[in-house]
């Protein structure tokens, strides 16, 4: 006995019921296919939809668009920008980066940094120098001044802080003792601290 | 063009430039070839200038050992637009035949494009945003979810949670022996890949034509783009007008020299003077007696940064964060 060709529809049979009271459920969609994961750094994944498309999956290629009949209007495609690469400030990128090497050593490429802000010229990126340091540093230069002028600021300030060392103490891993040796403050010794790996009653083989 | 340079570093094609001098004979035929007539040495541009052959004294290079290339390179004058030779320069090995490190010349590349970006991006949070000290509605017996803050990020127009804070910077210096090993590398590879042209000066070029310096950078095979080095910041008037009109042809002093632009420019053109100052330089650094190994440490640098940029600040409103 031969057995029936399956059906294959873009539309489904259950679509065609009118929706009543009980089966509205039955209209979702929850296939979830493709995952959407909460990324931060992309932007939100939108599901594909392939409705009335008609795959060639034989073909060694790439189909073209679907297409309405004798629609002949064009893609629209973005505008190609076209990059000076001899612009001067292209021409001249990295100049001076070695300028404590190869000049007198009075100058510092640190010091070139004009377009970053005062206090950060300098300062280590986010990738060592965290939110809470970066904050922290802000508030030793700019204490006074803000208490005195600007006090709204300096309570959002001091609220931001406080929020950001709850959360590294008491919701984050401690680190290792050198693991962030930023060089920003000088550090104080432990005096108290001791070491416990020798111990006069333990063995030490 | 940068990656085209990188990955034929090591193509390491042996011409004029990589040959060793040992035997005097072909000292003696160079001389037969391009002693010169007249030897005035202040005689007007169109007479030769006194063709160089003492060799040049390289500071603490290892000239015993048979395993090392002793790297050279010719020296040219830019009077006219065919290429005369005027003598042959003996070039130091730690700097022109250094090991090719790609990888230290990748980090090199990676650090200058990264460590001068800054990003001005905030977003508030629910605390910072205004209004949303209220609860907008009682928790109880409305049918609607739980709030505490119109300002939540589970709102619509309310706080992001974890999102852009303030100003950032991607700031970090590679230690003294990288960047000169970067350094040295990038002179390498262009020394060994025929991109390295020395000439006596800058000033003997005859008129402050575009056209002029096209067709001998044409005639002399150097590539689209060139860069001229120089010791002075001041560049010479005539070479400065020219380059002017070619957006490719670029001056830097030598205290500008960097891993990007060398690689960035197919032609690296630099005056007898300015070799002599950057080896200077390189070497200095490289027998120093304190350690290339450093680490940069922003409490030493701190008080001069900051009292350099005192003047820009506002006395009533601190700078945004």
């Amino acid at each position: 006995m031969a057995k029936l060709p399956m059906l294959r529809r873009w539309w489904s049979p259950l679509m065609l019921i009118q929706p009543t009271s009980s089966s509205v459920r039955l209209l979702h969609d929850r296939s979830h296919v493709p995952r959407i994961v909460d990324d931060r750094t992309k932007k939100r994944v939108h599901k594909v939809v392939t409705y009335g498309f008609d795959f060639n999956y034989h073909l060694n290629g790439v189909q073209r668009l679907p297409r309405l009949k004798d629609n002949k209007v064009p893609l629209r495609k973005p505008e190609v920008k076209e990059k000076d690469a001899w612009r001067d400030d292209r021409a001249f990128f990295g100049q001076n980066d070695y300028i404590d090497l190869l000049g007198d050593g009075s100058v510092h490429p640190a010091q070139l940094m004009y377009h970053v802000p005062r206090w950060l010229r300098g300062f280590p990126g986010q990738h060592r120098a965290n939110e809470l340091v970066k904050l922290i540093h802000y508030r030793n230069l700019y204490k006074q001044q803000m208490q005195q002028h600007t006090p709204k600021r300096w309570h959002d300030l001091c609220k931001r802080i406080q929020y950001l060392l709850h959360h590294h103490n008491y919701k984050k891993a401690d680190e290792l003792h050198s693991e962030r040796n930023l060089g920003l403050w000088d550090e104080e010794p432990d005096y108290f601290f001791k070491d416990k790996s020798r111990r006069s009653y333990k063995d030490l083989v | 063009m940068l990656s085209r340079q990188l990955l034929f570093a090591c193509r390491g094609v042996q011409r004029c430039c990589g040959r060793p001098i040992s035997s005097p004979s072909s000292v003696a035929t160079f001389r037969k070839c391009y002693v010169s007539s007249n030897a005035g040495a202040d005689s007007p541009s169109s007479t030769t200038p006194e063709p160089v052959f003492a060799g040049r004294n390289l500071w603490r290079a290892d000239t015993l050992t048979s395993f090392q290339e002793k790297p050279q390179a010719w020296l040219s004058t830019l009077e006219d637009k065919h290429d005369r030779k005027i003598g042959l320069l003996d070039l130091h090995p730690d700097v022109f035949r250094a090991p090719p490190r790609l990888d230290i010349v990748h980090r090199n590349i990676v650090w200058q494009q990264n460590y001068r970006n800054v990003q001005f991006t905030k977003t508030l949070t629910r605390a910072e945003m205004p209004g949303g000290g209220k609860k907008p509605w009682p928790g109880k017996r409305m049918g609607r979810s739980k709030a505490g803050s119109i300002r939540a990020p589970y709102f619509r127009g309310g706080g992001i949670a974890h999102g852009v804070r303030g100003p950032r910077t991607w700031f970090y210096m590679l230690p003294d022996a990288l960047r000169l090993k970067g350094l040295c590398t990038s002179l390498t590879i262009k020394h060994n890949q025929d991109d390295l042209v020395i000439v006596d000066s800058f000033d003997r070029l005859p008129s402050p034509d575009a056209q002029l310096l096209h067709d001998l950078a044409d005639h002399r095979n150097w590539g689209y783009s060139v860069l001229f080095i120089d010791v002075p910041d001041r560049a010479c008037e005539n070479l400065a007008l020219a380059c002017a009109d070619i957006p490719s042809f670029n001056i830097m002093p030598t205290y500008g020299l960097n891993c990007y632009s060398m690689h960035k420019y197919q032609t690296l053109v630099m005056t007898h003077e300015a070799l002599n100052y950057l080896e200077e330089r390189i070497l200095f650094h490289l027998h120093r007696a304190d350690t290339l190994q450093n680490k940069f440490r922003y409490k030493d640098m701190k008080e001069k940064l900051l009292n350099e940029g005192e003047g820009e600040d506002d006395p009533v409103h601190a700078p945004f964060v």
